[in-house]
């Protein structure tokens, strides 16, 4: 595209912004030995980190090999770029959504990134080896005399400097007239599914040029339209059910044995609302950001604006477990409209015995829950506050009563500090959590791995 | 009762908001944010329009985006800042990679 002449000049301010704000982390996810973590950013880039094993001389000598190592980058590259659809006249922003990693195979390792439209299958793979002795080519490369040639010599592998190498396998393309929030991959290893805000489409991983609609709750006349899909995931054993939420709080269970088109569920969690209740911002704050299957498949934990819940598959009319998350902002929702904060999509997830669920919120503060006890805890992701390998304090936001030292005022929070990206390493206590632009990995040094309590 | 107690304060908070903003819609929550969120990226560009005004206020400042610039009004005229331009992918490595 050629410059107009009449262009302004760049304008510097600008530029920073953006740099800054292409670092703004939008996702978290653990493979499924959490050896690998990858994360996703506003600018279109992922960068993967691994995990050490750490091979300490006594612990050689005791024949063990400790894995209590630091994370540290593996590989970044870029998967998406920027894009307009000159057709719609609609701009396709970079960011990545969600990343979800596929169960390892081979030596490769295969993840789905997707933006607002487009889902790509990456493989990422190592080399540590290259061939050495080629008859045809010197060392440089450049090709032999043959002449000079007088003997044969079989070229040998030999070991190099580590190199890892990203490659874009597939790019699910078109697939999307709104904006995808979800991807899911199925147990059955073969297919994942992408949801957007009016339809979920069911792919299978060596197929791009075709897509199932599986839901499609787009009304005939828009006027109608009340609510829009917020998530999606695939159960983790049974390849044949899913589930979605909205932006009405609901929850709904399909079986894709039942019928090719599962606009009608099988099931519907809702919880029953209190008419008294009832405000502007009522379906607002219900509308349910983020949807986990519990790693034993009974269980649904769900986000929404003030609360965490936690659903039993088998139990439908209402969650079994219900955790204020701020409930302080109940009183400030006039406010948090006018900011946009109402509308923050904050993120869930269980550790891997299921015992505990965390969530974010605001001032880089995020919240765990112990299930047995239904106990919660504050904690901060934010390095003023705390060294390296210093242990998380417990924070505490003062709603009243006796005040203690350390505890933040609800005036004070700082609603630009949003944690709403995370994830918990699958097997052991360790936990990434984006915070704007800064990635914090924690570990429990107490009770490394998880127990059932 | 918990219930009435927690209803209060999001009725206040509800009361503020439609002090402040009395024409705000009769629906609660409803369509018009779904329809925002639908409608995220949306750019509204017309050539014509575009060639027009640089051909009329050659001498003249264009009229420069207000902070709406994503709606479209008969007045407004985009401007080449406010173009929806393939922005070129970020050249700076993530500082997480850094």
């Amino acid at each position: 595209m050629g410059e107009d002449a009449e262009s302004p000049k760049i304008n510097h301010t600008f530029l920073r912004d953006y740099v800054t704000e292409a670092d703004v982390i939008s996702t978290v996810e653990f493979n499924q030995t959490g050896d690998l973590l990858a994360t996703g950013d506003k600018g279109g880039r992922v960068v993967i980190f691994q995990r050490e094993t750490e091979l300490k001389g006594e612990l050689e000598e005791a024949g063990e090999v400790g894995d209590s190592g630091e994370y540290n980058v593996y590989s970044t590259f870029q998967s998406h770029e920027p894009d307009f659809d000159y057709l719609k006249s609609l701009e396709i922003e970079e960011k990545i959504n969600k990343i979800r990693w596929l169960p390892q195979q081979n030596a490769a390792h295969f993840l789905l990134s997707t933006n607002d439209k487009t889902v790509k299958l990456w493989k990422v793979s190592e080399r540590d080896k290259r061939p050495e002795g080629y008859n045809l080519k010197d060392e440089e490369g450049r090709i032999k005399d043959v002449s000079t040639i007088t003997s044969l010599r079989v070229p040998v592998l030999k070991p190099t400097d580590l190199m890892v190498e990203v490659r874009p396998r597939r790019v699910f393309a078109n697939g999307h007239t709104y904006h995808i929030n979800s991807i899911s991959v199925n147990s059955d290893g073969e297919t994942y599914l992408s949801a957007d805000d009016l339809r979920i489409n069911m792919w299978h991983l060596d197929i791009t040029d075709r897509s199932f609609n599986i839901v499609d709750i787009k009304p005939a006349n828009m006027e109608d339209l009340t609510e829009v899909i917020t998530a999606a995931e695939f159960h983790p054993h049974h390849c044949h059910l899913f589930v979605y939420s909205s932006s009405k709080g609901t929850l709904r269970l399909c079986d894709m044995r039942a019928s090719a088109l599962c606009d009608k569920h099988t099931k519907l969690f809702e919880e029953p609302e209190d008419p008294g209740s009832r405000s502007f911002f009522s379906e607002i704050i219900s509308s349910v950001s983020d949807v986990k299957f519990s790693h034993s498949g009974r269980y649904l934990l769900t986000r929404d604006y003030l609360t965490a819940k936690v659903w039993d598959l088998n139990m439908d009319k209402g969650p079994v477990e219900t955790y204020q998350v701020h409930e302080y902002l109940r009183s400030k929702l006039c406010s948090l409209y006018e900011n946009d904060c109402i509308f923050d999509k904050f993120e869930c997830v269980w550790n891997s015995s299921d015992s505990v669920i965390m969530t974010g919120a605001y001032n880089s503060f995020f919240r765990m829950f112990d299930r047995e006890t239904g106990r919660g805890v504050t904690l901060e992701a934010w390095r003023e506050n705390s060294k390296p390998r210093a242990v998380l304090r417990t924070r505490r936001v003062y709603t009243g009563g006796k005040r203690r030292r350390g505890d933040v005022g609800v005036d004070s929070l700082d609603f630009t500090k949003k944690i709403l990206h995370m994830a918990w390493h699958p097997a052991e206590n360790i936990i990434a959590i984006a915070a704007t632009n800064n990635l914090y990995i924690f570990q429990d040094r107490v009770n490394p791995d998880a127990q059932t309590q | 009762d918990s219930q009435e107690k927690n209803a209060n304060p999001v009725k206040a908070e509800e009361a503020k908001l439609k002090a402040k903003y009395p024409g705000l819609g009769q629906k609660p929550g409803g369509s018009d944010f779904l329809m925002k969120r639908l409608q995220k990226g949306q750019k509204y560009f017309d050539s014509g329009d575009y060639n027009m005004a640089k051909a009329k206020m050659k001498n003249k400042q264009l009229p420069v985006a207000g902070p709406e610039k994503n709606l479209v009004t008969g007045d407004h005229i985009p401007t080449p800042q406010d173009l929806p331009r393939t922005r070129k992918s970020s050249l700076v490595t993530s500082k997480l990679a850094g």
